[in-house]
């Protein structure tokens, strides 16, 4: 049996598997949707994350430690997320890829400090974005950065007189050293893919039925 | 909490729906969200989130007639279930003892994304007869004034795991069973 050589063990293939030319039934088109999901990164079970098992920049099903969730990031506006990009990252022995994730707080105040800019100040991210374009099959919507080396941030400022925040925050997420240049959340579906996002979202719990009476 | 009280608790809370919701009535909502509906509620930054809440809890009171049933076993976030031969996905809205059991059939180890589950979870799925348990009454009774008290089933598994009954120790199972019938008992009072 003939064994390409670029194939052996413990020898990544760095080849194309296909013709470079547009998707026409389903053309590829620019853009996010205003919403997507920041989680904690520590807060991710990487132990039960199950990434699909023929498309490898697939994650399946991405798990949070028990107890865990993420949190909506919002961005409003006509192009929301702007400057959101992935780019080579040349280095000597194999390349790798930086993703850049703008996020936009639009409030301010002791709160907002508090459980929002000082965790992004100091933290390591994953971001769940999503992008206008699906893929026929639903399968490239959801798009995850952050999970290999995670996001931290490079800038975080809020500018009383800024035109486009209006005193709120600004701030850029970058991870470097990505082994992939695109890890997307998929499962099955766009319908599944979907209520397992919102499930990040959730601080679903049917255990902790403990509480205490409201009229007590 | 019975379905009875939640949904008179429902009732007083929806009177003051058209006014701006105190601290104490928010507290109420999210207490109540999290007792009828089995799930955390979640802040956004929606105008009308605690009227909107109420509002599902309320509907759901008089839609079912009941409160959520709860089930043994819960996913971690991220997670969604399917059983092999459907399309229904289950998340921890609608799980049931049932799905989660038919799964872990197929997936033992997939164990790994449940958040909680039974100790005996092995034991089910298998699909082995468990001994039965003689439950002990006097015992079910001082359980259920613990829970009444406001004591947790997780610190009542603590304080109660060397507990004996005729020189044996309690099984983990056999707790479980004891605050499932204490739970019960507090539900029929």
């Amino acid at each position: 049996m003939h064994i390409d050589k670029d194939y052996e063990m413990g020898k990544c293939d760095s080849l194309i598997k296909a013709g470079i030319v547009a998707d026409c039934d389903s053309p590829v088109t620019k853009g996010l949707e205003a919403n997507g999901a920041i989680i904690n990164r520590n807060d991710i079970d990487f132990s039960a994350t199950v990434f699909d098992a023929t498309r490898k920049n697939i994650i399946k099903t991405l798990v949070l430690k028990t107890g865990k969730q993420g949190y909506e990031v919002y961005c409003p506006g006509g192009t929301p997320f702007t400057g959101a990009k992935t780019s080579l990252e040349k280095k000597t022995y194999r390349n790798a890829f930086t993703n850049d994730i703008p996020l936009v707080i639009l409030d301010n105040g002791p709160a907002v400090c508090e459980t929002i800019i000082e965790g992004l100040a100091n933290g390591r991210f994953v971001v769940i974005l999503r992008n206008k374009y699906r893929a026929a099959d639903g399968s490239a919507e959801y798009q995850v950065y952050g999970y290999y080396q995670g996001l931290t941030a490079e800038t975080l400022e809020s500018d009383k007189y800024s035109e486009d925040t209006d005193g709120g925050w600004s701030c850029a997420l970058k991870e470097t050293g990505s082994p992939k240049a695109g890890l997307y959340l998929f499962n099955t579906s766009a319908a599944t893919t979907e209520t397992m996002f919102n499930t990040l979202l959730s601080g679903t719990t049917n255990s902790g039925g403990e509480v205490k009476d409201p009229t007590a | 909490m019975t379905y009875s009280k939640a949904l008179e608790i429902a009732e007083k809370l929806k009177m003051t729906i058209s006014n701006e919701f105190s601290a104490s009535d928010k507290e109420n909502i999210v207490a109540l969200y999290r007792e009828v509906l089995r799930k955390e509620f979640v802040k956004s930054g929606c105008n009308d989130c605690y009227r909107d809440a109420l509002i599902e809890v309320y509907t759901y009171l008089k839609r079912e007639g009941k409160m959520k049933e709860k089930s043994d076993y819960s996913l971690k976030n991220g997670v969604v279930i399917q059983v092999f031969g459907t399309n229904k996905v289950y998340t921890n809205e609608n799980i049931t003892n049932e799905t989660a059991e038919a799964y872990l059939k197929e997936y033992p180890k997939a164990i790994n994304q449940f958040a909680h589950y039974p100790d005996d979870w092995e034991t089910r799925v298998s699909g082995k007869v468990a001994e039965e348990i003689t439950l002990n009454e006097e015992l079910v009774t001082e359980l259920a004034g613990k829970l009444t008290e406001g004591a947790t089933k997780k610190s009542l598994k603590e304080d109660y795991k060397a507990y004996e009954i005729d020189g044996k120790a309690l099984t983990a199972r056999a707790l479980d069973a004891y605050l499932k019938a204490a739970d019960e008992l507090n539900q029929t009072k």
